[in-house]
């Protein structure tokens, strides 16, 4: 594939996986820089791995670019201050928040940290609310490999954030 | 923290709408990289004919050169001078006598003889002829036997 090919390919995969991309980084980001930078980081995922994401079974894939470049985003973050600035902060109003905007973004970093495939199983179950059966199909394994990867992942959260609150 | 509590959290943050202006800075992104990618594709486009020219004149630049260089030293080159110098053995021609010798006039063509066929052969063999006095000796041997 020459590089024209590869570049009318990424106009058409961008109109189709923007949407998606914008709503899991944000979400999983709370800060315009740092969406900012995990945006770039997607897209340069997209451009090199073009082709595996032109291939028919390509849904699962978007979720390992966006989680990978999320978690370079918080770690660049993290290297600079390990802090987000709190201007950068947009207050979403409708959202119904059981907790501070603080351990939002102490659950958001420790999701950037997770392993690949727990991290993708989390985003997938509780920020894109799919079921375990979509779950289990985007990731390649069995409904119960799904669910697994769930629970592991709320462990470790949970753990993770009660050591940083305490 | 609980599991549940740790739930509500992920939903909340699942829940959140994507501001517009979150929205519009998604846009800007991807056409600047868009075009970041378009510029590279034109960039490589117009460089691409212009280094392929210059490496074919850069090649054809070198095997003039080598010939040239080639040409001017075949030219000036000279054949290797032989380590071994081969110098033709000297043909040993006795004179001939003249004495009205009549006693020893038979021996005497006949050391002739021998001394013409030994400087022949001493020219096309590497073999020492024999010395003219051993020769001699053997004529005086013989003549006294006679």
């Amino acid at each position: 594939m020459d590089y024209s090919q590869r570049l009318e390919l990424f106009e058409k995969l961008k109109a189709d996986y923007t949407g998606l991309l914008t709503g899991i980084l944000w979400k999983l980001t709370g800060d315009k820089e740092l969406f900012a930078e995990a945006l770039q980081f997607a897209l340069l995922g997209m451009w090199q791995n073009i082709e595996k994401l032109s291939a028919p079974k390509a849904a699962g894939y978007i979720y390992r670019i966006a989680l990978s470049a999320n978690s370079k985003a918080w770690r660049t973050r993290i290297g600079k201050d390990g802090q987000i600035p709190k201007a950068n902060v947009i207050k979403n109003p409708t959202a119904n928040a059981p907790a501070d905007e603080e351990t939002l973004n102490l659950v958001r970093k420790e999701i950037s940290k997770l392993p690949e495939k727990q991290s993708q199983a989390i985003v997938m179950r509780y920020i894109n609310q799919h079921d375990y059966y979509e779950i289990a199909e985007k990731l390649n394994c069995t409904e119960d490999t799904a669910r697994s990867h769930v629970s592991k992942a709320l462990a470790t959260l949970r753990q993770r954030v009660s050591e940083k609150e305490d | 923290m609980n599991n549940e509590k740790l739930e509500q959290i992920l939903r909340s943050i699942g829940g959140q709408n994507v501001p517009a202006d979150i929205a519009r800075i998604a846009e800007q992104t991807t056409e600047s990289f868009i075009a970041a990618l378009r510029f590279i594709h034109a960039q490589q486009s117009v460089q691409a004919p212009f280094i392929v020219g210059l490496k074919r004149i850069a090649v054809a630049a070198v095997i003039l050169f080598a010939f040239a260089v080639g040409l001017m030293f075949g030219r000036l080159s000279k054949p290797l001078s032989p380590s071994v110098v081969f110098t033709e053995p000297a043909l040993v021609t006795p004179a001939l006598s003249t004495a009205d010798d009549s006693t020893h006039n038979f021996w005497r063509q006949k050391v002739v003889a021998l001394l013409q066929s030994e400087a022949r052969r001493g020219i096309q063999s590497s073999r020492q002829p024999r010395n003219l006095l051993d020769i001699y000796n053997q004529y005086v041997k013989e003549k006294h036997y006679d």
